[in-house]
């Protein structure tokens, strides 16, 4: 990745259009392997929160965010980008990620799952647990449903073009 | 099948100790696997094999979940264990019993624990930390 790629596509830069009020706690910039997501989890457990359940919600959303680009992400490919924020608000936990292209029905569902309320949100997630097959990436594609059901926010899903290359930018912000 | 089925628990998967001779199964830990198929499936089929064998030589069964943390695709193989925990129950002179411990500061996994026994029909017992 060229030295300007990376300095668009940084989390820093990102947050930087949107918000001046964020701290930033934890960043992660490189090809995330499984032992880099244990280390930037172990990070979080480490940070002090106001109470368990503000640790659980952010720790679910980073957790389902790292595995999400850990197994997206477009093989040999560009590095990823992991921040996790804070303001007198919330916190914020923000990925990006290089795709072989975002695809339709990804956008689609984040668009269903952020119009539901919670409690039929809760419903179509159990519902697609309990139908659901893993598939051959080892999921069953509920991640984005449990990030928007615990940070008790919107999903935001982005994508930027470079060149050929396509890059997904997912930001939660995890209210207090 | 093997009498006794372990696994021991790292930073990302779960302690599991099921004994089929004492009827004790455990869950404990955190699940966040990075190949939830190969670490889960072989839980599943020495379930399923219980089942099996608890047809005709029955004991009773406690189950015991203490878990810190689960992902999506973990919440996916817990209801499964759950589902064959309830086939477990319904075979004739069974008694199984599940218990869920939560951390009483920590209510997300005791609300986990309620979808899981809504979703399976089967009774659990909470129980705070």
């Amino acid at each position: 990745m060229d030295y300007e790629c990376l300095t668009m596509l940084s989390t820093r830069n990102y947050i930087s259009l949107f918000d001046a009020d964020y701290k930033l706690i934890i960043n992660y910039e490189g090809v995330l392997t499984y032992d880099k997501m244990n280390e930037v989890l172990r990070n979080i457990k480490s940070l002090k929160f106001k109470n368990k359940d503000l640790f659980r919600r952010v720790y679910t959303v980073a957790s389902e965010l790292l595995d999400n680009v850990y197994r997206h992400s477009k093989p040999d490919s560009y590095s990823s980008s992991f921040a996790l924020y804070v303001s007198q608000e919330n916190y914020r936990v923000l990925t990006i990620n290089p795709v072989a292209k975002v695809k339709s029905n990804v956008i689609n569902d984040v668009q269903l799952i952020n119009s539901l309320p919670e409690d039929s949100l809760k419903n179509h997630f159990m519902n697609k647990i309990n139908s659901s097959e893993i598939d051959e990436r080892g999921t069953i594609g509920v991640g984005f449903d449990l990030i928007r059901l615990k940070s008790k926010g919107l999903l935001l899903l982005s994508s930027m073009q470079k060149g050929e290359d396509e890059f997904l930018i997912v930001d939660v912000k995890v209210k207090f | 099948m093997e009498r006794v089925f372990k696994y021991t628990g790292t930073e990302s998967t779960l302690e599991v100790d099921l004994n089929s001779d004492s009827g004790k199964f455990i869950f404990k830990g955190e699940s966040r696997p990075e190949n939830a198929v190969t670490y889960f499936e072989p839980i599943l089929k020495w379930l399923k094999e219980y089942y099996e064998l608890s047809k005709t030589s029955s004991v009773n069964v406690l189950v015991d979940f203490d878990l810190e943390y689960f992902n999506s695709t973990s919440y996916k193989y817990i209801l499964d264990i759950f589902k064959i925990l309830k086939e477990i129950s319904l075979i004739e002179n069974m008694t199984l019993e599940i218990i869920w411990k939560y951390d009483a500061m920590d209510l997300d996994i005791l609300e986990s624990g309620n979808d899981f026994a809504k979703w399976a029909d089967i009774d659990v017992k909470f129980v705070a930390k």
